[in-house]
């Protein structure tokens, strides 16, 4: 019993410290619960509302997962398409490198004034916003086939350009790099789609937090903003955990 | 050679991004929402809207820059604070993978309460940085050699040299990369902490001219954002190139 209590605490006291500071920092502020809510506070909203939140929750679940996945699957293609053709590969990449450094949410606006307010706009954007970076990833898992590997094709007569080479090749080359682009991108395409539910106004988790304090409901607005931590972290070890359980299957 | 024709590649491929967005944006192939390149330079060269940008692009300027001083320091001092005492270290890793996965937009309704509406952007700035830099110093400090840690054991060092020694040096290339991450990090937290009720800033042009259809001053502001930290970001990839020289990496 104590072993376990004390392994909890080494591993998480960090998180442990940070609630423990909340606590105090309300209650030896005496904070009115319409400025700070307490971690009770919290949870007990997160339970009396439990239906509606997991509504919210799952609709900002399905459009982040939803255009990541769009973002990954055009990242490929497009990524394979520059693997053939290296001139595109050439006028992509300062676009994809510029991007990277691009504050994206200086960039949800625009995107939201050009496809218009409305849940599409919420995929849209995350397509957009993951798209760059997974075709970084793809490409340069395309082009890390192994010299070794160019030199066998050849030796038994498959060329080293082409369909045939990158179907059986250059693609499985590429697949932990892939997952790799899925455990960073996931974190990432759930803010991108907090933060477009957040300006839009589309229904989502983003909102809530907006919406909850503007009727000076605080202890919904930190539900809101605790429930996307949370699901953001477990999308993370989701990512993380596939990415451990897959990657050993096609690493050279 | 090949930086010459790095370069030659990049300017190809920027030219024909800037010509191709000036087509579409005469064309209107995305609507009002994309206005010809040369349009949004019109507008950001008139005396007013220039003044108005400057102005703006200060104030978040320094907000991102407080914040990643702040954000860096800390992220550092609690990354070495595990290594001098070992007991940290374990719960050290666990909440740096938390935190790190918290979505930035999700600490607004925290920040506005503990710090205030000014001083937001500053903060989200500095956590943003906070996570990148304590992040990669933890990934630094993995990376030390075994080897290194018995010598100094065997030698019976005491933590604190040995992380200034051996462990600290063999993790800034790791730290140093977690700066360069961070410092676009901190301009976009700056922006995003500046949408909670800040007087001014880029965000607040950003989104005030996103709700009232001023798209030569998003855009504007925008692009001033992305320079802002792309040049950022430069500066320290110089600042690292050196450094790695001079440290023989």
């Amino acid at each position: 019993m104590i072993s376990t209590l004390k392994g909890i605490w080494t591993r998480y006291w960090g998180i442990l410290i940070l609630l423990a500071a909340w606590q105090f920092f309300v209650s030896i502020n005496n904070i009115n619960s319409i400025v700070a809510p307490s971690p009770q506070g919290v949870v007990l909203s997160l339970i009396n509302n439990a239906d509606y939140f997991a509504g919210e929750a799952l609709r900002t679940t399905l459009t982040a997962s939803g255009g990541l996945l769009l973002g990954l699957l055009l990242g490929i293609v497009i990524a394979a398409l520059a693997w053939s053709t290296p001139t595109l590969s050439g006028l992509l990449m300062p676009m994809a490198l510029l991007l990277r450094s691009i504050p994206i949410v200086a960039f949800v606006p625009i995107i939201v004034r050009i496809a218009g307010y409305g849940t599409h706009t919420v995929l849209i954007v995350t397509t957009v916003l993951s798209f760059f970076p997974c075709y970084v990833f793809a490409l340069s898992g395309f082009q890390e086939v192994a010299q070794v590997r160019k030199d066998f094709c050849r030796s038994v007569g498959c060329k080293t350009v082409g369909w045939r080479f990158f179907r059986y090749v250059a693609m499985p080359t590429a697949v932990p790099n892939i997952l790799t682009a899925l455990r960073v991108l996931a974190p990432t395409a759930l803010l991108v789609a907090l933060v477009a539910e957040f300006l839009i106004g589309a229904d989502g988790l983003g909102y809530v937090m907006l919406r909850a304090r503007s009727d000076l409901e605080m202890d919904k607005s930190w539900a809101a903003a605790l429930l996307a931590s949370v699901l953001s972290v477990t999308f993370f070890a989701l990512f993380s955990w596939f990415d451990k359980k897959y990657r050993s299957n096609w690493q050279a | 050679m090949t930086v010459a024709a790095d370069l030659l590649k990049w300017l190809v491929g920027i030219s024909t991004l800037m010509v191709f967005w000036e087509i579409a944006g005469r064309q209107a192939w995305l609507g009002d929402g994309l206005p010809p390149l040369s349009g949004v330079f019109d507008y950001a060269n008139e005396p007013r809207s220039t003044e108005l940008l400057l102005r703006s692009a200060g104030i978040t300027a320094t907000n991102a820059s407080y914040g990643f001083v702040i954000g860096s320091l800390i992220g550092t001092l609690i990354a070495c604070s595990g290594q001098i005492w070992r007991p940290l270290k374990q719960g050290l890793d666990t909440l740096s993978t938390f935190v790190n996965a918290i979505p930035l937009i999700a600490l607004g309704p925290l920040m506005i309460v503990t710090v205030g509406e000014q001083f937001t952007p500053m903060a989200t700035a500095a956590l943003a940085v906070f996570f990148a830099v304590l992040v990669a110093t933890l990934g630094g400090f993995e990376r030390v050699p075994n080897v290194h840690r018995d010598v100094t054991r065997a030698y019976g060092t005491t933590h604190w040299r040995a992380l200034l020694l051996v462990q600290f040096p063999n993790a800034l290339p790791s730290l140093i990369d977690g700066l360069k991450l961070g410092v676009s990090t901190a301009v976009l937290g700056a922006i995003l902490g500046e949408w909670f009720g800040a007087p001014a800033g880029l965000g607040v042009l950003i989104v005030s001219s996103m709700q009232n259809f001023q798209i030569n001053l998003l855009w504007s502001a925008a692009i001033i954002g992305t320079v802002m930290s792309g040049a950022a970001y430069f500066l320290l990839a110089l600042l690292q190139a050196r450094l790695l020289r001079r440290l023989g990496l």
